[in-house]
């Protein structure tokens, strides 16, 4: 063999390789669209799949489900806020047809434009928008809105309350029953008094029992600013406002009540009892060393399972003021469409069901999750909405979401960081809240003009 | 005789550059020689139709190497430094913006803060974590019947993830029942999170780092083995004692493994992540103690999708790092010794 035979027979074998190579690049890349009649989900992983399987078993018994083929994968999850997994998919076009998300983040993702509005794929098969909104509790439907369209539908809702421990609360002179909530909301100074006489020390000065420790929890700085009626975004000015007045004081009152407290003391009762990436059922409420706690009424799901036997109650947040109003917020899921998806009537056909009464009667009752479907938040027809949940459905009527900004990750991350400075004492509150003001606000001024969805933070109309 | 070792390796030193070198395979061998047959048919580029040949079939050779790296190193690398002139969230078109994001990096608090946590983590785990290893390598290192045992005890924490690390670690440091905080108890320190300051928390994860020292061991260990055995019975003969010989013989000549692990260690501590975000669920907390640069800059990314901004904290990491290399590599032509390498 010559060498340039050699060379021409090498050449042709490198073409070929490289060839053969592209050949299966472009297969990788293509291949990604759902087929008809399929749509590729990516749904609730862990504990309650189960209980999703039933839902999509229920689906397919309905006329419209049955022709579908359902794919679901359960993509590992990145916590909330935190889109690795479906920006990436969404790049290398693999995203699916539908995706089971923190609706807190909704308005974002949209304004980033990794969701498709839903509003032309209702319309399309028939459907009305505005019907389809009035399905399910304002609030929630709220979170999914940017810019006046719809960018998908809520499947439940955790609303938040003060949780306390009978038993304790009686084993030290309280009688429980002063915090039921047919009395009303309790006021904040009354549950500190409570707590500070269930406070408990050891010799060395640690803390073996508590009561309510503000920031535990949900006991958000941006909570407890509601309580002092904080209003986050300011319409006429388009602007996000973190310094205002309920603000600081929420904020002031966390850092006079980690001073008060001793804030390494409380940290390492927590860090004790409740440390970081603890199993379940470990935590120092269940265990009967903590009073009271900030918490939804998904809460009540883990208590039933880890500690039955715990004697607690459930009640309103605590007001600043005597005679205020009461406030609360609520969080929760959606089905929405991520960039690529299909958009297909069995897509819509699958996200109406999904959040419909029939599917939400077979999660509400194993998970204790509130429903988002107002036929049955009216009508309170499954015995849990008549027993575990009735109070928590019944803070509907008032709780809010978190205000749906196209910088809500940013503001949160922001709030979360000035609750930190407050609570290690690194920063005043004023000076905490000065940083996250200067934080959000330049990358929320890139979005204006914005408005917020009409009707948002006003009293529900369940 | 003893005090003869350090400039007789300091001679040595300077012959070993040479001699480590690759020589060039046809390149330097005279004509006729029995390696390399005579020059044929010189092209006008002046290389024979047989170099050509040899260089293609190299180039096939480590072809998957240099498509691996074009497409995975410089490609991104190229990318990168081009969307971190655009404000991009990944979805929609990039907006120019020239060095407006390089302008924001350096007035942004939290990339100062981030910067600050890092080198804080830097200068502690790596000139504990060469330490730490070289202790390691030493007692792997024993002529003992065990020693195999003992070298697959020192090994398996290495072994173990990073991620599955962290959770172990943190009932180590659970502030009533756990280890460290027990032996601070003995000398009554107050019962404290160690995860719930920001320097302490900080100070957990270096820990932690050493851990997986056993990767670096392992590499000492080889440097180790290599030092012949015929050094360490002249010194015996000149009467150097166990420290002496570890001083003035063990330490210099293994200084190109030291080298090698200090730039590997920096370069894997400036972009030291996964314990943060396991410890802290992605927050980087207490109070943006663990906020490390490479969580920042991932938090930039996926939670704030900007892309543009992130690229160009990671194009100045990429140049802070290579930067940093250099200045040790600079730094290391006094230190280092190259005479076993020569041997």
């Amino acid at each position: 063999m010559t060498g340039t035979t050699a060379g021409m027979s090498r050449r042709t074998f490198l073409a070929a390789l490289a060839a053969a190579g592209g050949a299966g690049a472009l297969a990788g890349c293509g291949g990604a669209a759902s087929s008809p009649g399929t749509i590729r989900y990516w749904g609730i992983a862990g504990e309650f799949a189960s209980t999703e399987a039933q839902m999509l078993e229920a689906f397919a018994q309905t006329d419209a489900g049955r022709a579908v083929s359902i794919v679901k994968s359960t993509v590992p999850s990145n916590g909330t806020g935190d889109a690795t997994s479906v920006i990436t998919a969404v790049r290398g076009g693999t995203a699916p047809d539908v995706w089971y998300m923190d609706r807190f983040s909704a308005a974002q993702y949209a304004a980033l434009g990794l969701l498709e509005p839903i509003d032309d794929m209702i319309t399309r098969f028939g459907g009305d928008v505005e019907e389809v909104r009035s399905r399910y509790v304002g609030f929630a439907v709220d979170e999914l809105t940017y810019d006046g369209q719809l960018y998908g539908v809520p499947t439940e809702c955790d609303t938040r309350g003060l949780y306390y421990n009978k038993g304790l609360l009686r084993d030290n002179g309280i009688d429980p029953d002063e915090l039921d909530p047919s009395n009303g909301p309790p006021t904040l100074q009354r549950v500190l008094e409570i707590s500070d006489q269930v406070t408990k020390r050891n010799g060395r000065g640690d803390y073996t029992q508590m009561g309510l420790i503000p920031w535990d929890a949900e006991g958000w700085g941006i909570t407890w600013a509601m309580g002092w009626g904080a209003r986050f975004f300011d319409d006429a000015s388009c602007s996000l406002d973190l310094t205002s007045e309920p603000v600081l004081e929420a904020y002031e009152f966390l850092y006079d009540e980690a001073r008060r407290l001793d804030f390494p003391r409380v940290d390492a009762f927590k860090a004790t009892y409740e440390p970081p990436n603890h199993p379940p059922a470990q935590t120092s409420f269940y265990g009967g060393q903590q009073g009271f706690i900030i918490s939804t009424n998904t809460y009540q799901q883990s208590m039933r399972k880890y500690v039955p036997d715990l004697e607690f109650g459930a009640t309103y947040l605590p007001l600043p003021e005597a005679g205020a109003e009461p406030y609360t917020w609520s969080g929760g899921f959606a089905l929405v469409c991520p960039k690529g998806s299909s958009l297909s009537r069995e897509v819509w056909d699958f996200m109406s069901f999904y959040t419909s009464a029939q599917s939400q009667a077979i999660y509400v009752p194993q998970t204790f999750t509130q429903p988002t479907n107002l036929e049955l938040v009216q009508s309170r027809s499954l015995p849990v909405l008549q027993q575990e949940l009735s109070f928590f459905v019944s803070q509907q009527e008032f709780t809010q979401s978190r205000p749906p900004i196209p910088v809500g990750q940013l503001w949160w991350d922001s709030m979360s960081a000035a609750q930190e400075n407050v609570k290690l004492g690194s920063r005043d509150a004023r000076t905490a809240l000065e940083a996250a003001q200067a934080r959000v606000a330049p990358q929320m001024d890139l979005y204006c003009p914005f408005t917020m969805p009409s009707g948002y933070g006003q009293p529900a109309s369940t | 005789m003893v005090d003869s070792i350090a400039p007789r390796t300091a001679t040595a030193a300077s012959g070993a550059a040479t001699a480590a070198r690759p020589t060039q395979p046809g390149s330097t061998a005279p004509p006729g020689s029995a390696q390399a047959p005579p020059p044929r048919r010189r092209r006008p580029g002046g290389t024979t139709l047989r170099e050509r040949r040899a260089l293609r079939l190299g180039l096939l050779f480590i072809s998957p190497w240099v498509v691996g790296v074009i497409a995975f190193v410089l490609y991104p690398l190229a990318y990168s430094v081009v969307i971190s002139l655009t404000r991009y969230s990944g979805m929609t078109t990039p907006v120019w913006v020239g060095l407006d994001n390089y302008v924001t990096a350096f007035r942004d608090p939290l990339v100062a803060t981030s910067v600050g946590n890092t080198l804080y983590y830097v200068l502690l785990a790596v000139p504990i974590g060469l330490v730490v290893a070289i202790v390691l390598a030493l007692a792997m290192n024993r002529d003992v019947k065990e020693v195999a045992w003992y070298r697959t005890a020192l090994y398996i924490p290495s072994l173990v993830p990073a991620f599955a690390m962290s959770f172990i670690f943190v009932v180590f440091v659970n502030p009533q029942f756990g280890v460290f905080n027990q032996v601070l108890g003995l000398f009554g320190a107050e019962t404290t999170n160690l995860l719930g300051g920001p320097t302490s928390a900080k100070t957990v994860i270096v820990l932690m780092a050493q851990l997986a020292a056993g990767n670096a061991a392992l590499i000492f260990l080889a440097g180790l083995r290599n030092i012949p055995e015929t050094l360490y019975e002249a010194a015996r003969i000149d009467g150097a004692g166990k420290v002496r010989q570890f001083f003035s013989l063990t330490l210099p000549l293994l200084s190109p493994v030291i080298l090698f692990n200090l730039i590997t260690g920096i370069s894997a501590g400036l972009q030291v992540f996964t314990e943060a975000y396991v410890l802290t669920n992605g927050v980087g907390g207490p109070d943006n103690g663990t906020l490390f640069y490479m969580l920042y800059l991932y938090k930039n990314a996926f939670s704030y999708a900007s892309l543009g901004y992130a690229s160009a904290l990671a194009v100045l990491l990429f140049a802070a790092g290579m930067a940093l290399a250099g200045l040790v590599y600079w730094l290391s032509r006094r230190f280092v010794n190259y005479d076993v390498a020569a041997g």
